[in-house]
């Protein structure tokens, strides 16, 4: 079996890691409340993820810094607890984008502090170098926040027909569930369901390109035998 | 010595999933007479949109998970008749086709599709419905008026008999009238008496077992009856709550699916006792008046409990007798 070009596809994929090979929500399943609840808008992926911008990619940068200072025991208290303080300008910042929406999801802001998410990156971070977490991190960040946007994105266009309260879908039956919680919740499995599906599409294209190539130079390598033959 | 290899399955029953299903269907089809009747062409309309997105729906997961599709599985069939019966004759066709593509790529599909769903699809299908649009699901219009294929201006939408019922009322209807389903209501879940010689049909044809309806039905009693409006006799109360909406057709037709229901005789009694029982909560406390469907979804989610419990409790109930002691001296005494 020529696997050339499954192994290049495979060699390209991994670039993207954290992005959209082995991405933290779609493939590990990490902080799913935090990335599917806040983003029933556009405006509301935006918001949290800006906030996670600077609540989670300091906190692990952090933990690459202080690597082997803490127990596992400990790392549960303090990097929720660092990332508490860096909540605070974080609640600033996105009170700028859109007033209300600190106070309307308030809670699931803060879950921006105690998430799987955070967690794992906390623990992967203690076996690399600073420069190396960041770069984690920051994939780990861009990988979440592609997929709140989105969420964001189709739950707005869907439930309300308006994209950051501009509308653009006029007398088309409005789907309001997909502003629900639950809705938001279908959605992310369809697409995680989506993302693999075009992922084995794409491999199993790669398998067949090689078999192709395959029988293309079996092909060649008969005719050149016989010509040698005929000669 | 036979020679013959035969392959499994080697125990047979004449019953099988499709035979279960024709069942349903033909048990569907009076009720389908009787809507033409009271509302006109327009439920067929309904009903075919309805069983069309199943069916499609149905086949484009099959063709998504690279499956055979499987031309003798009636049961997308069954969904979007069940789903027909439960929306009001002038819903919307958006409603039923949203209530539909739900049911078989979220309640069914993804679970493993015919045989694994842990719930029933058609009973979720009408749960997102009357979640997204419960004004469009509870816009009844009055038996025996012939609706246009498209609805218009002209069509007069009245409340149903269950918001009454909902808020602590009653509303007056006679007993003929109840029974033959002559009142504002969902398409095909008011004609009780044809449900009814539908359920003898069913019972007959082993398709469902008669306990179970007969449980939920004893629980949707029990509460009508003691928590009756003021003034209500305690059988009007119960011929209001059972026969003024659709909670009959729920006990014969989605209670009754046997791929979502216990496995044994004793947990599928508590399981329709139960579901009745959580059928009068919801109707009290919950927003919407359809309250049978999500009662049944909470009620599948708890099915395998039920059969936990029952394993639990028979050998408890029915001990097995001791093995008989060796006395030591050789031989067991004749």
């Amino acid at each position: 079996m020529n696997l050339t070009f499954a192994r290049k596809y495979y060699r390209l994929l991994s670039k993207t890691e954290g992005i959209l090979y082995q991405n933290p929500l779609l493939a590990l399943g990490l902080a799913l409340p935090l990335a599917v609840i806040p983003s029933f808008s556009i405006t509301g992926a935006v918001a949290i993820s800006l906030a996670m911008l600077l609540c989670f990619v300091p906190t692990v940068f952090l933990a690459s810094l202080l690597r082997g200072r803490f127990s596992t025991a400990g790392q549960v208290i303090v990097y929720p607890l660092v990332s508490c303080l860096l909540l605070i300008p974080a609640g600033k910042l996105v009170s700028w984008i859109s007033p209300l929406i600190f106070d309307t999801l308030g809670v699931y802001f803060s879950l921006i502090c105690v998430n799987s998410l955070l967690m794992f990156s906390v623990g992967q971070a203690q076996k690399k170098t600073p420069f190396a977490a960041l770069k984690l991190a920051l994939r780990q960040w861009l990988g979440a926040t592609l997929v709140a946007l989105v969420l964001g994105l189709i739950r707005e266009l869907t439930g309300s027909g308006s994209v950051w309260g501009v509308t653009l879908l006029r007398n088309i039956p409005r789907l309001p569930v997909a502003q629900m919680a639950m809705g938001g919740f279908i959605l992310m499995g369809f697409f995680a369901a989506l993302c693999r599906l075009i992922h084995r599409s794409i491999l199993r294209f790669t398998i067949k390109s090689g078999a192709a190539l395959d029988a293309a130079a079996l092909a060649q390598n008969q005719e050149n035998s016989q010509g040698g033959e005929d000669r | 010595m036979n020679p013959l290899i035969h392959h499994a399955p080697y125990i047979r029953h004449p019953e099988s999933s499709r035979t279960v299903m024709s069942d349903m269907i033909i048990a569907l089809m009076p009720l389908f007479c009787m809507s033409f009747f009271y509302y006109g062409p327009r439920v067929f309309l309904v009903g075919g949109v309805s069983v069309l997105t199943c069916l499609l729906a149905d086949w484009m997961c099959s063709l998504l998970l690279h499956q055979k599709n499987n031309p003798r599985d009636l049961s997308p069939v069954v969904t979007g008749l069940i789903i027909t019966m439960l929306v009001p004759p002038a819903v919307a066709l958006y409603v039923v086709v949203w209530a539909s593509l739900f049911a078989i790529l979220v309640a069914k599909a993804p679970f493993g599709g015919t045989g694994h769903n842990i719930f029933n699809p058609a009973a979720a299908g009408l749960a997102f419905s009357t979640i997204c649009w419960s004004g469009q699901m509870f816009g009844y219009t009055s038996a025996m008026q012939r609706l246009p294929m498209v609805i218009d201006e002209t069509v007069r939408f009245v409340q149903g008999p269950t918001a009454a019922l909902k808020v602590g009322g009653i509303s007056r209807i006679g007993l003929t009238e109840l029974l033959l389903g002559n009142f504002p209501g969902p398409i095909g879940s008011t004609h009780t008496l044809i449900i009814f010689a539908c359920l003898i049909y069913l019972v007959a044809r082993s398709a469902v077992r008669w306990y179970l309806p007969l449980s939920y039905v004893a629980a949707v009693s029990l509460l009508s009856a003691c928590y009756r409006p003021f003034g209500v006799t305690p059988l009007e109360s119960i011929a209001n709550e059972l026969f003024a909406g659709s909670l009959f057709f729920v006990a014969v037709y989605l209670l009754c699916d046997p791929v979502t229901t216990p496995k044994y005789r004793i947990s599928r009694v508590l399981y329709g006792f139960s579901a009745g029982l959580l059928t009068m909560l919801f109707r009290y406390y919950s927003p919407f008046e359809l309250s049978a469907v999500f009662a049944i979804l909470a009620m599948n989610a708890l099915a395998p409990a039920f059969d936990c419990f029952c394993e639990w409790l028979m050998p408890r109930l029915h001990p097995l007798p001791a093995p008989a002691k060796a006395d030591g001296k050789g031989g067991a005494r004749s």
